[in-house]
């Protein structure tokens, strides 16, 4: 079955989103970090989740949890419609648990947060295996940046999603059509990109400007395996802003600000491949801190045996 | 005046190359890496030079010192047209292994005309160099976003004013070099400049060095084409049998093909105003950005320190 674009699902789910305009605006509001997620995309990512209708999302990379508030709603409404979703959320922080839960405690009931498994670890060490066993329909939300953790997602999590009905949306990434509206091209005061994540030097390559190394390899990889690596915003230009008519009763259910065809992320599938997959052999996982503290004991032991031997 | 393609190149200077054959032969078989830089390309970046015809061929990344060699035969063949070779490496392999393997082939002028520095091209005075070029090709195989911030910065605004060509080593057009097997090899993922071994494909280009993305970048920002050596083989010899069977009976099946695996553009063909990055500084290597963070990662900051410098 073909993946419904960011912009037929915000059509199809226009009413879902009219009717949790004023609950998304409160949890945006609790959560305090617009600039990490608009309230756009916030809506457009509720829309392609909700048409896709996963039973796991798995978001990797949560900073404030702009996005792990948006698909623990998303979990929230699926099941509400009768199916069911739980999300897993990997992150390095912990700014969830001290500062945004406690803000959305006002707004969302103890099954709402229950739907979510928001751990503070590092993504290398998750068994994704296990984790994805009973899933049947996966939604990966990719926003943790650099080349270990591209390394992880295309060479240990896409093999084992390549089975399964899934899409990867990827954050941090603006298409130079669809997304921008200065199309201007000067660096100004930026540096050129020298693969340092997420920082002000943007680059500008195949149509997509963006600062993170993830960027480059899923260029990489969408290329390898022939399949198209969509920018939300050319779905939404095509399946909203050329329907003038779509537009207006859009405008008409949530707003002038929200329904604009830029969206700054990118999305793909392996579902769309067309031939035999590949992907990147895994570089070996790097130990845990605690095999690491126990090789360090083990080490200090020796040492010590030695020393006590002179 | 328009530049002319490495084909056209190729085909106008073809019996100079068909008379240099042995020779080319002996100058390769002397560096002894060809590996390095193919027969083809030898033909072809020497075609290149030929037709260009510089007053200066800069040089960023030697190593042994194949396209060394091959621009300091084109000087040869310009003369007495002035063509200087201006080298720039951080290694001394020319010195200690190369050039010593040249000296029965070549006279004292032939290495008079250039200069081959062992130096770090992030401090050299790029403004002197060039001070007397009028026409000047840059042959750029020295790797890392370093390197490619201060060619974009630096050297390109100095050429802007010049008639110029940039080539650009290590990339592969997909659609005319020939596409690898689509699989990752051993290597997985490409990992940042400091790798040089996964490759990455980014629409029609493959390759391994960090500053093919700068360069992408740069000329997709100043709309400048960035073209492939081989989109003009294939579109002028291809499907032109009588001319492909003069230049594989001129050249050899060696010294001609219809890939390259390298590019070429110039600012010249930009068709609005030119934008480059900032370069941090102007003589002096860039100081690394990332702050103290960088010295949160034991295992790089120790590289760090341990490395030698780039190129």
């Amino acid at each position: 079955m073909a993946i419904a674009s960011p912009g037929q699902a915000f059509w199809n789910q226009r009413h879902v989103l009219a009717a949790l305009a004023p609950r998304l605006r409160q949890m945006s509001d609790a959560v305090g970090r617009p600039s990490d997620l608009s309230l756009r995309q916030w809506n457009q990512l509720l829309a392609f989740a909700l048409e896709f209708r996963p039973d796991l999302i798995l978001e990797l990379g949560r900073g404030h949890g702009n996005s792990t508030c948006c698909f623990l709603e998303a979990a929230r409404h699926i099941e509400a419609t009768g199916g069911r979703c739980r999300l897993v959320s990997l992150c390095l922080d912990d700014t969830w648990a001290v500062q945004t839960a406690k803000r959305l405690r006002p707004l969302c009931d103890d099954s709402w947060f229950g739907r979510g498994a928001i751990l503070r670890k590092n993504i290398l060490e998750h068994d994704f295996e296990a984790e994805l066993t009973p899933a049947q329909r996966v939604f990966l939300f990719w926003d943790a940046h650099g080349v270990v953790v591209a390394d992880c997602v295309l060479s240990r999590i896409m093999p084992l999603l390549a089975s399964r009905p899934h899409v990867v949306a990827m954050h941090d990434m603006c298409h130079s059509v669809y997304d921008m509206q200065n199309r201007k091209k000067p660096y100004g005061d930026a540096h050129i990109w020298d693969g340092e994540c997420a920082t002000t030097n943007f680059f500008r390559v195949n149509g997509v400007m963006s600062s993170v190394t993830q960027a480059i390899l899923a260029m990489d990889f969408t290329e390898r395996n022939d399949i198209p690596l969509h920018a939300a915003g050319e779905g939404m230009h095509h399946d909203v802003m050329q329907h003038p008519e779509r537009v207006a009763e859009l405008r008409r259910l949530l707003g002038e600000d929200l329904v604009n065809q830029s969206a700054m992320w990118f999305w793909f599938s392996l579902n769309e491949a067309p031939g035999e997959l590949t992907f990147p052999r895994p570089c070996p996982r790097p130990l845990s801190q605690v095999s690491l503290l126990r090789r360090m004991m083990r080490a200090g032991r020796r040492l010590a045996r030695r020393i006590a031997r002179v | 005046m328009p530049i002319t393609s490495p084909a056209q190149a190729l085909w106008n200077q073809r019996e100079r190359i068909a008379d240099n054959r042995d020779r080319i032969g002996a100058l390769m078989s002397a560096v002894g890496r060809s590996t390095d830089l193919t027969p083809f390309q030898w033909a072809q970046l020497l075609a290149f030079a030929l037709e260009f015809r510089p007053d200066l061929i800069i040089e960023l990344g030697r190593e042994r010192g194949n396209s060394t060699c091959c621009f300091l035969e084109a000087a040869r063949l310009l003369a007495p047209s002035p063509c200087s070779v201006v080298s720039l490496c951080l290694t001394d392999l020319w010195q200690r292994e190369t050039a010593p393997r040249l000296r029965p082939l070549c006279d004292v002028d032939w290495f008079a005309r250039g200069r081959v520095l062992t130096q770090n091209l992030l401090t050299f005075d790029f403004a002197a160099a060039l001070a007397q070029s009028r026409r000047c090709l840059l042959f750029w195989d020295a790797h890392g976003f370093d390197i490619a911030e201060c060619v974009l910065g630096k050297v390109l605004p100095l050429l802007h004013g010049r008639e110029h060509v940039v080539t650009l080593h290590d990339m592969t057009d997909l659609r005319y070099d020939g596409a690898p097997p689509a699989d990752y090899d051993e290597h997985g993922l490409w990992k940042g400049e400091r790798d040089s071994r996964g490759r990455f494909w980014i629409g029609s280009i493959a390759s391994h060095v960090a500053q093919a993305i700068s360069v992408v970048d740069f000329t997709t920002r100043n709309r400048i084409p960035l073209h492939p050596a081989a989109e003009s083989l294939h579109a002028l010899f291809k499907n032109d049998p009588v001319r492909t069977s003069e230049l594989r009976r001129l050249l050899g099946d060696d010294l001609f093909s219809l890939s390259a695996h390298w590019f070429w553009f110039s600012t010249a063909e930009a068709p609005g105003r030119v934008v480059y990055p900032p370069c941090p500084s102007l003589n002096n290597a860039p100081t690394h950005r990332g702050g103290w963070r960088r010295w949160l990662r034991p295992a790089r900051a120790l590289k760090r320190v341990f490395r030698s410098d780039p190129v």
